[in-house]
């Protein structure tokens, strides 16, 4: 069954993961994933991430200097890009996303033909998935303004969950948000045409360690990301004229 | 007023050495240091010749001439600012760039070996 999506290739980013790397390939490899297709991206982390990762014997990417989640995602992206893979899922060091949801949005990817299929924790009521009543509403204010500038509603444009086709993986191997990458990124493809999805998918909460979103970091997120969707949206109007 | 040009007009010279110094160093890029040459050349020229604020200030409609000259001062301090934060941001990128061709390399020298 995995054999049929050789062709997919799962973008690992890990700053400081040590602890959740081994189950987490343990969990893909029992999936039916094979070691070729995985490639762990270490954002130059403090713990000994590198060498866990090495002995795992998947694919591992060392970048010399932290760049950040995005940057991270992006290496991934362009190592799909140069080594042929027509899909790249981006799947969290942490462990929040399980094997069986990831194998599921591959195959609802490839049959509805997406650029872009995000796996949302609240579509369907589905939501097992616990968050801080201040996250939602930050989510919601994302959502909403992405609403007004791209006509488009994403229940969960946060979600790291998502499967890139091939078309939107060159785009993003190219330009990729730095931190906090994915609503920007996926409201981004929406206003240039490219095809994206939300379908529900269960999450897990983190295997070990806590989030790297702190107090400051979430207003620092609220204020940022909201003006990068308002500005890319803009200056592209401009552009298109 | 006289004394208060003698002031001037030595920090000023003072500081288009220092940039000088530091351009002949190499610790400051020709490239980006344009503007501070030009702004310490001004700056020795307004000293020398402070009517040329006087008459210039006047003529615009400025009440007292040190108020025109904060206001040039500040209006080139936020120009340098915001280059700097433009080339800033260029040297950010070329090392993301950079680190990412560094880690795709890597990887491609294992698989040869």
């Amino acid at each position: 069954m995995a054999l049929m999506h050789i062709d997919v290739c799962l973008v690992i980013p890990a700053y400081n993961e040590e602890k959740n790397l081994p189950e987490l390939i343990e969990e893909l490899l029992n999936a039916g994933f094979s070691r070729a297709q995985i490639v762990i991206i270490d954002d130059a982390s403090k713990d000994s991430t590198l060498k866990v990762a090495r002995k795992l014997q998947v694919q591992v990417l060392h970048l010399p200097i932290n760049l950040g989640i995005g940057g991270a995602v992006q290496t991934g992206f362009q190592y799909a890009v140069k080594r042929g893979f027509r899909y790249a899922v981006q799947v969290d060091g942490d462990g929040q996303h399980p094997s069986a949801e990831v194998l599921r949005l591959i195959q609802i990817a490839k049959s509805k033909q997406t650029d872009l299929l995000i796996g949302s924790r609240f579509i369907d009521g589905k939501t097992e998935f616990r968050s801080t009543l201040i996250r939602r509403i930050g989510k919601a204010f994302l959502s909403m303004v992405g609403l007004l500038v791209t006509h488009r509603r994403l229940t969960d444009p946060t979600s790291g969950l998502r499967v890139v086709g091939e078309r939107l993986l060159l785009q993003f191997s190219k330009f990729y948000p730095c931190d906090y990458p994915e609503p920007e990124s996926a409201f981004w493809a929406i206003s240039n045409g490219f095809k994206v999805e939300e379908v529900a998918a269960i999450m897990r909460p983190r295997l070990h360690g806590t989030s790297s979103i702190g107090i400051f970091q979430s207003a620092y997120y609220m204020i940022k990301v909201p003006f990068a969707i308002l500005i890319r949206n803009l200056s592209l109007r401009q552009g298109s004229s | 007023m006289w004394k208060l040009q003698i002031l001037f007009s030595f920090i000023s010279i003072v500081s288009l050495v220092f940039v000088v110094r530091l351009i002949r160093r190499g610790d400051l890029d020709l490239r980006y240091s344009l503007l501070w040459l030009m702004s310490t050349v001004v700056m020795l020229i307004l000293s020398i010749f402070p009517q040329i604020i006087e008459q210039g200030s006047k003529w615009i409609g400025f009440q007292i001439a040190s108020n025109a000259l904060l206001s040039l001062a500040l209006v080139t301090l936020v120009l340098i600012t915001l280059a700097q934060s433009v080339s800033l941001n260029r040297a950010k990128e070329d090392i993301r760039r950079l680190a990412q061709s560094l880690a795709l390399l890597g990887d491609s020298v294992k698989k040869e070996e």
